[in-house]
């Protein structure tokens, strides 16, 4: 459990430092509709970008990371034998000219399956209780199907990244 | 994180999520030793917009990123997201609700695959670039729950 919740932290911390191509403006202008709306504009986004970069150290972009499926004992799923780096299952499949890994890489964090998955990386602006806006970006993933677990039996499942 | 099944729709075009009051841990900053219990809820749904994209193993190593069998389509998606949690290790409550995000300026995907041992399932219909996404789809209950 540990051993992947660190997985999900060093993900975002990359997913923060990749040249992400996008198109929000500064929270302040920026309504929920209008997101999907906007054309990109290089140099706000690259606005963006520093601002997301400074920010990722504050508390708000780290928010959440859950317990995630991991070698866990008790038959759950297993990792993928490969990843960022050793200990951290997970590949950043996208855009290379966004700054991921490629469009042919593994979006799972499960080997031994088959079945559905998704992947998005999704942006938009919080309006917290506080009163302030803060910029958000997630990396949200779900899989569903056929897995061998930790113990060799074959089960069928729903999972979620966060 | 495992979820119940009815937590995911999946069909043709579209999947979605729905995650009510999860519970999660809140590490503040990237690798931060302090985390404290928070709650998210979210829905996500996407929607496929682009062509089959078909991928074969560029290798047999097990830990190349391109180890799989694949059908994926572009897609985006969108969704809204509630959080609870605190400012700091035992600082004032902070949340936010309903906050919407999308993939749109970003990228998303959605699709079939296998890996692993289940990779013959793609290695061994070489014919077939739809193998892996037919035989998904032939799993009871892939597509059968609702939210």
């Amino acid at each position: 459990m540990n051993i992947f919740r660190t997985c999900l932290v060093v993900l975002a911390a990359s997913v923060l430092s990749a040249t992400i191509a996008g198109c929000l403006s500064s929270p302040s202008e920026t309504t929920a509709p209008e997101l999907e709306a906007r054309e990109v504009d290089e140099v706000r986004f690259a606005t963006w970008i520093a601002q997301h970069q400074k920010q990722h150290q504050a508390r708000h972009d780290a928010m959440a990371f859950p317990r995630m499926p991991s070698a866990s004992p008790g038959g759950g799923p297993v990792p993928i034998p490969g990843g960022l780096a050793p200990g951290l299952h997970v590949f950043l499949p996208g855009p290379i000219d966004l700054g991921f890994g490629g469009l042919d890489h593994e979006p799972s964090t499960i080997t031994n399956f088959l079945g559905f998955s998704a992947i998005a990386y999704l942006a938009g602006v919080v309006t917290a209780d506080d009163g302030n806006e803060y910029d958000m970006f997630h990396d949200m993933r779900v899989y569903r199907g056929l897995y061998r677990n930790s113990e060799g039996r074959t089960r069928f499942g729903t999972f979620a990244f966060i | 994180m495992q979820l119940p099944n009815n937590a995911v729709r999946v069909r043709h075009r579209t999947a979605s999520i729905v995650v009510e009051d999860l519970d999660v841990l809140d590490t503040f900053v990237f690798g931060g030793p302090d985390e404290v219990p928070a709650t998210i809820s979210y829905d996500i749904t996407w929607t496929r917009n682009g062509p089959p994209r078909f991928l074969s193993p560029g290798s047999d190593d097990p830990t190349d990123p391109t180890n799989l069998y694949a059908v994926f389509r572009d897609a985006v998606a969108e969704g809204s997201f509630t959080a609870e949690s605190v400012t700091e290790p035992g600082g004032d409550p902070f949340s936010f609700e309903g906050a919407f995000a999308t993939s749109a300026p970003v990228w998303g995907q959605m699709g079939y695959e296998a890996n692993g041992s289940f990779i013959g399932v793609g290695r061994d219909s070489p014919e077939d670039p739809l193998a892996v996404e037919k035989e998904a789809l032939r799993l009871p209950g892939m597509l059968a729950f609702e939210h």
